[in-house]
């Protein structure tokens, strides 16, 4: 399963989102090619303006 | 002088930060509460980055003055912080940071406190600096908007990247000095945390 698949998956559309996988981010431009070894920590992280 | 300043201190906690370098990714409401912090408490070697000038609108909440106004961002906050304290080294850039320039601007910052206003800024600062410093820790401000849920601000790691905030509120709830300064202020104990500690307690 590849991270897009994931976030399909998750019905996860919006696009300002940090993606990591086991600890380390995941560029949006290798969503669609980044395979998602079994048993991976991954977490998506909403990003909202504000600073 | 520089010893009465920090008389209160931690025991040994600036002699931990000598020497590190802190970058700082934007001087609003984040980025210039967070620098502050970060002097007051020892820190003693900064480099800043923003390429906007004060506005009255911005003294709901970040640490400028009325005298301030007109003045670019990163050379008044660098003016206020050697007011605090005189022999700190603080480097000033008026730029955009961009994918471009984000590595010569921050090479060598130990870590970066990202506190960008956009969402989209923020996204690409977070991936160009992981994959260019994979070591170096990245700390972010997500989600500061609003009244109360105090207990909703925390500190969320992952890998090298910590995300301070409530990772929910969106600026239409409008920003609230004494909120924003927490999720800033946050930023600062984590680079502190890390500096002292070498990592932060718990998970926020």
């Amino acid at each position: 399963m590849t991270v897009r698949d994931l976030l399909n998956r998750m019905d996860y559309d919006f696009t300002l989102l940090t993606v990591t996988v086991n600890g380390t981010v995941v560029h949006p431009d290798d969503f669609e090619d980044f395979e998602i070894p079994d048993e991976s920590d991954v977490r998506v992280i909403h990003l909202h303006h504000g600073g | 002088m520089t010893e009465e300043l920090f008389l209160r201190n931690v025991p040994g906690s600036r002699e931990r930060m000598s020497g590190a370098v802190i970058g700082i990714a934007g001087c609003g409401g984040l980025g210039s509460n967070a620098a502050v912090s970060l002097i007051r408490a020892g820190v003693d070697r900064l480099i800043l980055a923003d390429h906007d000038r004060v506005e009255i609108s911005n003294l709901n909440r970040q640490a400028f003055f009325h005298s301030d106004v007109g003045a670019f961002k990163s050379v008044v906050l660098a003016e206020h912080l050697r007011g605090i304290n005189p022999e700190a080294e603080v480097i000033s850039h008026v730029e955009t940071v961009t994918k471009r320039n984000m590595s010569e601007l921050f090479s060598e910052a130990d870590i970066l406190i990202e506190a960008f206003d956009r969402a989209e800024q923020k996204q690409w600062l977070i991936n160009t600096w992981s994959k260019t410093f994979p070591d170096r820790p990245i700390v972010s401000g997500n989600g500061i908007a609003g009244i109360g849920r105090t207990g909703m601000l925390r500190v969320t790691k992952i890998g090298n990247i910590y995300f301070c905030g409530d990772m929910t509120s969106e600026m239409e709830e409008g920003l609230c000095a004494p909120r924003v300064a927490i999720v800033a202020n946050m930023q600062a104990h984590v680079v502190v945390e890390l500096l002292v500690k070498g990592s932060i307690d718990g998970n926020g």
